[in-house]
């Protein structure tokens, strides 16, 4: 039962989306066919490329010809490029995705230890310097310390390259070199947050019964904290970096453009600026399938580990 | 509780990554007939970089110097010339991988290409051209009579229509009476007909294989296509059995940076060999400062006009223009927004037109007479729509205009849109007082005869003017001729042209072989770097 309850929810979430996509796609102001025809189109011409491209049908019966499309994972071709959209988007995920998961590993080696020293550190002079910088880093836009980290490390020192991505198959280490400055620039502001939640979660815990317990029996404050501390604050801490990712992705559009990475946010950037609108469906409906796809997987792994989900 | 849901959304999410990071197989677009490339020695072992890390890996490093990466903003939007007009697309594939009959060289005369020789009949209704022997397409098919014969039909009765099919209307006929000669006739002499036969209207397609022009093009040139990821850069590789001089480098990428200062760094950054066509003229100075590089200009035909609705009050009335345009101080503008870099320009022409003549001083900056000007055509308290793409030029340009026509009393109201937006209400449906935009083609005064196009030009003696001087064979004459079009657009002030986009490159010391005061394409068949 609750399987299927599950896989229900996401197949009408994922109907849903889709057709919110198809309809905020299609009310955007600016004819596609005018667009790829330019200046020096006639009339006449625009209105041939509509035909050809379908876009004189009516809405449900262009929405219903994309979705029996999207079912069988066909999302189109794009009427710009002339290029399946499909394996694009697989192409564009497998800079996307390393690079939110990049960034998040970054920002889970910034922001614990340094959560845990300032929360170590309670008002005294650590603290507040933790304090401080993760307000800076909070207030910093991500795509302005990515400016920053390009002045310096890219145009300045030349250790990494200001832009592009040379592709996984031609070389894995430029590759990852070239995410390093963007997911740094996204882990600026998560870190911010993160260690903040730290910072506050384990200040919570040290004020629980069992580490006043566990300091009675003679474990001094820091090792109290090590041993029994931290397992219970990362609870909550960890609840939040599920959340943040989803935030990350979003971040992933912009930083994308600043770096010219050829990633699924790029893709959905141009695409909009284009009016490639089957390109920018396809691209917006997999992001929404791919964050719905993550919750159900997670839903149901956690069925497999905790059997008791399904009496609740 | 709560703990194992998080294990949980970790496990999926490396299970996500890891499948994504392991997945690398190529699905960008290649050719089917993909040479023998060395993609091998452009993969720097992990191993080796590992110890150069702390250096540089310039781009010279990555790619030898067999191979060159070129940074541009405007990426082409389809590769399909044949239905595009888009100027990205002949930029990288016309000389490259198309070929013309006839070729424009970078002092604006017209050689053969394609075509060994050519004769025009005394009457300039006959063209005669003489094909060379040997010359075969990429994909192996050897090129005939036959295939020019299709590829100039294709243009002139291709449906939809093709987008420079008006510039082949005097074509009468296209025959190949044997397989090296192809003849034109014209029903009536047209001047430009050779020169457009040099640009994308002109470019010689194989028929079979133009079901996957838009994202495999097959034609004659010394590079061959070979991959375009749609967002990041096309790559093209040297033909190895070019029937004729073959190109200097293996393997050419384009790379497409939208953002001015991501290509300006780029190019700071050791990524790039040449960066083309700047266009935040205001960082060039970094480049001219830096021995690594060496900053080159040149001419374009882009006028930057900024229009007039001529179809509704007030710009209906001359007196209205007139007085607009005395009142804009244009080489404030060439100051301002482009960084002294441009030719103020008087007339829809630029001075590589062999009609080109300075009207500058016609309309001379003159804030009284402009004052007057619209005091006698009664329009006092004036409030005008400007209409912008988004574009750094027209930006800057719109601020500085509005400000001075605030100066004799006119209140300009700037809206920024989207290049869609703009085509659409701007182009399309004529939503505007005024615009700003680069016309950017070739030879595009013939916009001014044509009344559905946006800025609405309605004087009367245009047209005929045009159509005489297209079918005039005296050059002095047809010339002349252009010329009264120029001075009677002028006269009506049918919109104001600013100045002449100027073409900005950097490229780095040791490249040799760029061409840049070549329009329309980006020929690097010559290019080598040097170390």
């Amino acid at each position: 039962m609750y399987v299927i309850r599950r896989v229900g929810v996401f197949a009408f979430s994922v109907f849903a989306a889709s057709v919110l996509v198809f309809t905020v796609m299609s009310i955007l102001p600016g004819d596609p066919a005018q667009v790829m025809l330019g200046t020096q189109a006639t009339p006449e011409a625009v209105d041939a490329l509509r035909t050809e491209l379908g876009l004189d049908r009516s809405l449900p019966v262009q929405y219903l010809d994309w979705a029996s499309g999207a079912v069988r994972g066909d999302l189109g071709t794009s009427p710009f490029s002339g290029q399946d959209i499909t394996p694009q988007i697989i192409d564009r995920l497998k800079v996307t995705i390393p690079l939110a998961v990049m960034a998040m590993a970054l920002t889970i080696l910034i922001s614990f230890p340094l959560g845990v020293y300032a929360a170590a550190r309670h008002r005294r002079f650590g603290d507040n310097v933790v304090s401080i910088v993760s307000q800076l880093g909070l207030a910093v836009p991500a795509f302005w310390a990515g400016l920053l980290l390009v002045t310096v490390f890219a145009v300045g020192y030349r250790w990494f390259p200001a832009s592009g991505f040379p592709g996984w198959d031609v070389s894995v280490w430029q590759s990852l070199k070239s995410l390093f400055l963007p997911s740094v620039s996204l882990a600026i502001v998560q870190s911010a947050i993160i260690t903040r939640y730290v910072r506050s979660a384990v200040l919570e815990t040290l004020r629980e019964d069992y580490i006043r317990t566990a300091r009675s029996k003679g474990l001094t404050r820091s090792a109290a904290l090590w041993r029994h501390g931290l397992r219970n604050a990362a609870i909550p801490v960890l609840t939040i970096l599920g959340l943040q990712f989803a935030a990350l992705t979003a971040g992933t559009v912009v930083i994308e453009s600043v770096f010219v990475l050829p990633g699924l946010g790029k893709m959905l950037l141009d695409g909009i600026t284009r009016r490639d609108l089957p390109l920018v469906q396809g691209g917006a409906f997999t992001i929404a399938v791919l964050i719905l796809g993550l919750n159900l997987a997670v839903d149901l792994t956690y069925r497999l580990i905790d059997p008791r989900v399904s009496e609740q | 509780m709560r703990y194992r849901r998080i294990i949980a959304v970790l496990a999926v999410l490396a299970v996500v990554a890891a499948a994504c990071a392991g997945s690398t197989e190529d699905t960008t677009t290649s050719t089917t007939a993909a040479p023998a490339t060395t993609q091998a020695a452009t993969t720097a072992p992990p191993t080796t970089v590992t110890t150069t890390q702390a250096t540089t890996t310039t781009a010279a490093e990555v790619s030898a110097a067999t191979e060159a990466t070129i940074g541009l903003q405007l990426e082409p939007p389809t590769l399909d010339l044949t239905a595009s007009p888009a100027a990205a697309i002949p930029q990288v594939l016309l000389y490259n991988v198309y070929e013309t009959m006839v070729r424009l060289e970078q002092d604006g005369s017209i050689t053969g290409l394609l075509a060994e020789s050519w004769d025009v009949s005394d009457d300039a209704l006959t063209y005669t051209f003489n094909l060379h022997d040997g010359v075969t397409f990429h994909n192996g098919e050897p090129l005939t009579a036959d295939d020019v014969v299709f590829s100039i039909n294709n243009v002139m009765t291709k449906e939809p229509p093709h987008p420079f099919a008006t510039f082949f209307a005097p074509i009468a006929s296209v025959e190949a009476p044997d397989d090296t000669t192809v003849v034109i006739t014209l029903s009536q002499p047209s001047a430009n007909l050779l020169f457009f036969l040099t640009q994308s209207p002109g470019v010689v397609l194989e028929e079979s294989a133009i079901g996957t022009i838009e994202n495999s093009p097959v034609g004659t040139g010394p590079f061959e296509f070979g991959s375009w990821t749609v967002g990041d850069s096309i790559v093209i590789e040297a033909n190895d059995g070019y029937w004729g001089q073959p190109a200097l480098l293996e393997k050419v990428t384009f790379r497409y940076i939208n953002d001015p200062n991501a290509l300006n760094n780029a190019m700071l950054g050791d990524q790039l060999d040449i960066l083309a066509g700047v266009s935040a003229p205001e960082l060039l100075a970094g480049f001219e400062t830096d021995d690594r590089f060496e900053v080159q200009t040149g001419e374009t035909y882009g006028e930057i006009v900024l229009s007039f609705n001529g179809r509704r009050a007030p710009f209906d009335d001359v007196r209205v223009r007139q007085a607009v345009t005395h009142a804009i101080n244009r080489q404030d503008i060439v100051d301002l927004a482009y960084s002294g870099y441009g030719t103020v320009i008087g007339t829809f022409s630029t001075p590589l037109d062999p009609w080109y003549k300075d009207l500058t001083g016609v309309y001379p900056f003159d804030p009284d007479r402009a004052r007057e000007l619209l005091a006698e055509a009664e329009a006092t308290d004036l409030e005008l729509e400007m209409v912008l793409p988004p574009i750094s030029y027209a930006a800057r340009s719109g601020e500085i205009i509005a400000s001075q026509l605030a100066d004799v009393g006119i209140t300009v109201n700037i809206t920024n849109v989207e290049w869609g937006v703009w085509l659409e209400d701007v182009f399309a449906n004529y939503d505007f007082d005024m615009s700003i935009v680069s016309h950017v083609e070739p030879r595009d005064l013939a916009q001014y005869g044509n009344a559905e196009y946006y800025w609405g030009n309605d004087s009367p003696d245009v047209a005929p003017l045009l159509a005489q001087a297209d079918a005039e064979p005296d050059p002095d004459v047809r010339n002349a001729l252009y010329g009264q079009v120029l001075d009677e657009i002028t006269a009506q002030a049918a919109d104001n042209w600013l100045f002449v986009l100027p073409a900005l490159s950097v490229i780095r010391q040791g490249v040799t072989g760029y061409k840049i005061d070549l329009p329309g394409s980006l020929d690097v068949t010559e290019l080598a770097l040097n170390p």
